[in-house]
């Protein structure tokens, strides 16, 4: 082990305790880092197509691992399908790209089709049976208890977009709002049905939920309060357990609804918005809510191995400060961005992340 | 306020209200009363477009009520469209617009092409994931007064210097001024990438493109507006 003196068993450890204390708003003894690399990353970085990641469970697998022996055994590991698992259960077609992450084609091409929409089986719809036939193929391949155990999924909201389409979305809040209601208690429903059935299948008792909702952050406060606000926070406080923390993603610009975000009843705030100051994150919700994030993967991927250890000092000074901070992304790492960077920003975060997390003062 | 204006500002409100019932009565209205189509796009839409603007830029817009103002302006245009010809209205630019390979974002995208479209400009617009020889063929088909390219993905943002590099190759640089726009792109990458302008967001996108094109007929080349 290069970074630390510990062996990179005895680092994953320490580094996932540091985690689960600063999810629980709790000041550690030095940074945690949490690193997402999807398969468009992953797929590049072992020299494959992403298509062939997406298609083969050994593939995938392979890919993983290869990132998680490269730098420190951080990286996720377990299946990773991009933003079609839910909506395939709907019934939407997969849009399968040799080099880019699958999509999902919109499903709902008229209002009416709404009514129609029927929840579906959360185990046997779409493409499910093959994210489940992928996590059972790595529960056997790698300790059960290194994979993870499906606790992520998109929100209600993500669903609903990603089925009805972006911008027909977007004029139906306006135009139609009152189908647009309809559609997220159905895709709420979902979420809830869908995240107990994994659930039962990890066979696991989970120590975190995520939801992830992009689109929350392309919302007025105004219909992010209308229209996400009440889903959402439901749906956490479903969830909610004793032992669990609940975990939110939203990378789209989200300044203008801050104030509301801790009302979604989230324990943590996972890769916001890079282009955002994270001290401002900080000041207005880090008392309530964990921040994770936010270096721009865009820096990552052209600045130099000095520019990104300047960046992360400056992440971990805005970030750090009173606990309840995890240093990460701003979203996922970019295709063909350098080893040499990724290996400069974990030393980074090793480094400052011990001298900056007591001392540092926001100005 | 004579009944011609009453009806203009019914066509404006109900655009700015979102009520599309409204508006189409509003226009079959127009229509009955013998108002010039150039006049309810030049007094009615283009006016519309502004007031987005300026809502959005304070603050009081977001992007669901730029969709959806957008799309009832793209709607009027549809009925007005028929019309038009017979006034013989003066197409003011030719933009071909789309969203790189790779990327299936189109939000920004069609906010700006609606834009584009009520204020009187002619958009060819080449959808989502559109592979950079498509922007090229296109370019060398319609000579366009310029080519606008969106990418919400940091992954897919290089495809813009593809095409550029493309249009190089090709001998077409030259002939269009290019402007580029989505979440990630800054405009240092434009710079970077050769690109004449740099759009924050579609209205500001809305106003380079309008700068562009003015330089093209004023001095009869472009300038960096990044």
């Amino acid at each position: 082990m290069v970074v630390t003196n510990l062996s990179i068993k005895d680092f994953i450890e320490i580094n996932n305790l540091r985690i689960e204390a600063a999810f629980r708003h709790e000041k550690t003894d030095a940074i945690p880092i949490i690193i997402y690399a999807s398969g468009p990353f992953l797929s590049r970085f072992v020299g494959i197509k992403t298509i062939e990641y997406y298609r083969d469970p050994k593939n995938m697998l392979n890919a993983q691992l290869a990132f998680r022996r490269r730098f420190y055994g951080l990286g996720i590991l377990g299946p990773e399908y991009g933003v079609i698992v839910e909506p395939s259960a709907f019934g939407a077609k997969i849009i399968w790209r040799e080099n880019e992450a699958p999509l999902p084609e919109p499903l709902l091409k008229k209002p009416e089709d709404i009514d129609k929409l029927e929840i579906p089986e959360p185990l046997t719809s779409g493409f499910i049976p093959t994210v489940v036939a992928t996590y059972r193929y790595m529960c056997e391949k790698v300790k059960k208890e290194y994979v993870d155990p499906l606790s992520g999924a998109l929100g209600p909201l993500d669903i609903a977009v990603l089925l009805r389409g972006q911008d027909r979305f977007l004029i139906d809040i306006k135009l139609n709002p009152e189908i647009i209601h309809k559609l997220l208690k159905k895709t709420s429903e979902f979420c809830d049905e869908f995240a107990k059935a994994r659930e039962e299948l990890s066979e696991v008792e989970w120590t975190s939920i995520y939801f992830g909702d992009d689109f929350a952050g392309f919302l007025s406060p105004e219909d992010f309060k209308k229209f996400y606000l009440p889903y959402a926070r439901s749906l956490f406080q479903k969830h909610k357990r004793k032992n669990r923390v609940c975990l939110w993603h939203c990378d789209a610009p989200t300044e203008h609804i801050l104030e509301f975000i801790p009302e979604l009843g989230i324990d943590a705030f996972l890769w916001p918005c890079p282009d955002t100051d994270l001290a401002i994150y900080k000041k207005k919700i880090g008392d309530k809510v964990t921040l994770v994030g936010a270096l721009h993967p865009d820096l990552l991927l052209r600045g130099t191995p000095i520019e990104v250890e300047e960046a992360c000092r400056d992440q971990i000074r805005k970030g750090a400060p009173g606990g309840g901070y995890v240093f990460s992304l701003g979203g996922e790492i970019i295709p063909n961005t350098p080893s040499n960077n990724i290996e400069a920003m974990i030393r980074s975060v090793e480094k400052y992340g011990k001298l900056y997390h007591e001392e540092i003062k926001l100005e | 306020m004579s009944n011609e204006e009453e009806i203009l500002q019914g066509i404006h409100e109900a655009i700015l209200t979102f009520n599309e019932e409204g508006l189409k009565r509003k226009i079959n209205e127009a229509i009955k009363n013998n108002i010039a189509i150039h006049k309810i796009l030049t007094e009615g839409l283009t006016k519309v477009a502004e007031e987005v603007g300026r809502k959005y830029e304070d603050g009081e817009f977001f992007l669901a009520e730029l969709m959806s103002a957008g799309y009832l302006m793209e709607e009027t245009l549809k009925l007005l469209e028929p019309l038009l010809e017979a006034e013989k209205f003066e197409i003011s630019g030719k933009i071909v617009i789309g969203t790189v390979q790779g990327d299936l974002h189109s939000i920004g995208k069609n906010i700006v092409k609606y834009l584009l479209k009520a204020v009187g400009f002619y958009v060819y617009d080449l959808g989502v994931d559109v592979p950079s020889e498509k922007f090229v063929e296109k370019i060398e088909e319609v000579k366009p007064d310029v080519l606008a390219m969106s990418a919400l993905l940091v992954t897919t943002m290089e495809n813009m210097r593809e095409v550029i590099e493309l249009l190089k190759k090709r001998g077409l640089r030259d002939k269009v001024a290019i402007i580029i726009g989505g979440r990630p792109v800054t405009k240092e990458f434009a710079s970077a990438i050769g690109a004449d302008a740099y759009g924050k967001d579609a209205i500001d996108g809305l106003n380079k493109i309008k700068a562009l094109i003015e330089q093209k007929f004023s001095e009869k080349k472009y300038i960096n507006v990044i």
